[in-house]
């Protein structure tokens, strides 16, 4: 008697389990199917920042080139030095080894 | 019944119509039919390799890729081509004729406007909102010190299916590092062109070029190509060239050259500008030969910097008279004095001592008449005549430099050898070849063989100071260093014969003399204020040197 409760509630739980499961797995297909959209955005954005990243390289290879920076000092008044003074180690008599 | 097998035929012949007709698009039309399907589930998108960077030593971009747009216009969505012509061509530089025929051409779905357009202009075009013009990712070549080293980056042009490709110097030579390689990335697509998560996808990701490191020093290579410029100016040369080498690496410090060109806008350029005239171009090298053959006679123990040498008048050999450059004559000199005095008939006693086979072995050694192996790619070397071919007077002749043509390259890398101890290096520009994984291929100094003895280089290096002290450009010399050097100063030969007016000045020496840090020659193509080279190219040599103490911290003596 009690054996054939369990089978017959057995007819009924196995195939509502089977059902949930398919239904939840239809659902959850949709969703991942819909995020590859984001996905897509997501690439373009990573895309756009690293030009975003590249163009101010070249912008700051450009701020520091040699040319720019002779300007820029020329602007602001630095001229080139006439002469250098070398200062070099004092000539003393005696001195301790190091 | 008749009716029956009519109806019965009749169903029969439909059938295999039926099968014939599956057959045909399932089997024959199969494979484009399954191309088509792909098509439309399926996304192929190129992941562009970006070109790789070329740095100077200390890492900073010499060449660098920016992020560009190819322009294009599809002709289908476009509904007033002359407004929409008039409107791009009001932002880029295109012919409007032709671009306006290409978009009406019959079929046409795709029209290619502009290729590698900067950033700026890619925001205006994009600002005019015009139906049918499109925008594909692109790169750019970028070169943030301008013109700097032109002649030796080289540039990028495209090959014939239209892809990028390097040409000349390290662009043309290291291409394939420098290029990279697209990957690629294929997945399924629903009706709206997203990708489905859940689908087949296959990616292969691109291998970005690698950077070049190299050994130039831009601070020294912007150094040397503003001297030469005003070299060029203040004494009126043609054409010059500045090549600065370090004698213990063969690292190529500096390569300047006049005249240059803006490898960022090449097309603008004439082509024979290109190629680098300090690996490509030849030239005779005059008095600054004469260090090398004057260091075989000393390796030989032939002369010693002392052996007293008789110049009390023209030399002969055979028919021809050789004298010196100014007609002055000193009777006994040493071998010293020869280098000083720049005495051409001191150089053919020497010679004569030497003999044939020494003097072209001595030649031969010092890597005269090959290519140097550096890494640029346009390098050519001038031939040399075959070892059977040399007659007395052209022994005697190249004993001081004329009659024998050498490339800039090849005369610095054989004076490196006098500063290196007598070893003779293979010149290299590229330092490292840095791959997108930061992994590091270190290209290591390269020795090609001892062509002197240590001891030889360094009696050779003293005679070359005392040149320097007491020669004709003393007078330029900065005080308090020691600089070993020799003057040059070479006829041109035109259709036969030497120009008398027209010479090729140059001066080679390498600094402090002691450790030499770097070896430089300066030549300077037909200067006007005064032909020789201890009026030009010496002085000219002499201020770069100051230069390059200063920026090294090396102090006088």
């Amino acid at each position: 008697m009690a054996t054939k409760k369990i089978l017959s509630s057995l007819y009924f739980f196995i195939p509502a389990t089977a059902l949930i499961l398919i239904v939840t797995e239809i659902f959850a297909t949709n969703e991942l199917v819909s995020e590859g959209r984001k996905i897509h955005d997501v690439d373009l954005k990573i895309e756009t920042v690293s030009n975003e990243n590249d163009l101010l390289a070249s912008q700051i290879a450009s701020a520091s080139a040699l040319a720019t920076i002779q300007q820029k000092a020329k602007d602001n008044g630095f001229i080139k030095p006439a002469n250098y003074l070398t200062i070099g180690p004092e000539t003393v008599a005696f001195h301790l080894p190091q | 019944m008749r009716r029956i097998w009519i109806v019965f035929f009749i169903l029969v012949s439909v059938y295999l119509g039926i099968l014939i007709r599956l057959f045909y698009w399932q089997v024959i039309e199969s494979d484009r039919l399954r191309v088509e399907a792909a098509k439309q589930y399926a996304l192929t998108l190129t992941l562009p390799a970006s070109r790789g960077a070329i740095t100077d030593t200390s890492g900073t971009s010499l060449v660098m890729s920016q992020p560009a747009s190819l322009v294009y216009a599809s002709p289908a969505i476009i509904k007033d081509p002359i407004t929409f012509v008039d409107k791009v061509a009001s932002v880029l530089p295109v012919d409007s004729k032709d671009l306006l025929g290409s978009l009406g051409q019959k079929g046409r779905v795709w029209v290619p406007v502009a290729h590698k357009v900067n950033n700026e202009v890619s925001e205006k075009l994009k600002a005019l909102r015009l139906d049918g013009l499109g925008f594909e990712n692109d790169s750019l070549r970028y070169y943030p010190e301008g013109s700097m080293a032109a002649q030796l980056l080289g540039f990028v042009g495209s090959d014939e299916n239209g892809n990028d490709k390097g040409y000349f110097g390290l662009e043309g030579f290291y291409d394939r590092e420098l290029h990279g390689k697209d990957g690629v990335i294929a997945i399924e697509k629903d009706v709206r062109g997203a990708p489905i998560v859940i689908g087949d996808t296959k990616r292969i990701e691109p291998e970005h070029g690698s950077t070049i490191r190299l050994w130039l020093d831009r601070t020294v290579q912007y150094d040397a190509e503003q001297r030469l410029r005003e070299g060029i100016e203040k004494y009126g040369a043609k054409e010059g060239t500045v090549t600065i080498m370090d004698p213990k690496t063969g690292g190529i410090l500096a390569m300047a050259s006049y005249p240059s060109y803006d490898p960022s806008q090449f097309t603008q350029f004439p082509k024979d500008v290109y190629k680098n005239p300090i690996v490509a171009s030849s030239y005779e090298p005059g008095s600054t030969f004469k260090v090398l053959v004057m260091s075989t006679a000393l390796d030989h123990k032939l002369v010693t910097p002392d052996t007293v040498i008789d110049e009390s008048g023209p030399a002969q050999v055979g028919e021809y008279s050789i004298r010196t450059w100014n007609n002055q004559y000193h009777g006994n000199i040493t071998t010293t004095k020869v280098l000083e005095y720049s005495s051409n008939v001191g150089m053919v006693s020497v010679s004569k001592l030497l003999g044939k086979d020494l003097q072209l072995s001595g030649i031969h050694a010092f890597g005269i008449g090959k290519e140097t192996g550096i890494d640029l790619e346009e390098e050519s070397s001038p031939e040399l005549r075959s070892d059977n071919d040399w007659k007395p007077i052209d022994l005697a002749t190249a004993s001081f430099g004329q009659g024998i043509a050498v490339t800039p390259i090849q005369m610095v890398r054989a004076v490196g050898a006098l500063a290196n101890d007598g070893k003779l290096m293979e010149p290299h520009v590229a330092r490292q070849i840095i791959d997108q994984k930061g992994r590091v291929i270190d290209i290591k100094p390269k020795q090609l063989r001892q062509v002197i003895s240590p001891a030889t280089s360094h009696i050779i290096t003293e005679m070359m100071i005392a040149a320097v002290d007491n020669g004709e450009a003393k007078w330029a010399k900065p005080r308090g260093y020691r600089i070993a050097g020799k003057t040059g100063t070479a006829q041109i030969p035109v259709a036969g014969h030497y120009d008398d007016k027209k010479t090729i000045a140059s001066f080679v020496g390498f600094a402090p003399a002691d450790d030499p840090k770097f070896v430089m020659l300066v030549t300077l193509q037909e200067p006007t204020s005064s032909p020789w080279g201890s009026e030009t190219a010496a002085p000219l040599f002499f201020n770069i040197a100051k230069d390059l103490f200063v920026y090294y911290g090396i102090a006088p003596q």
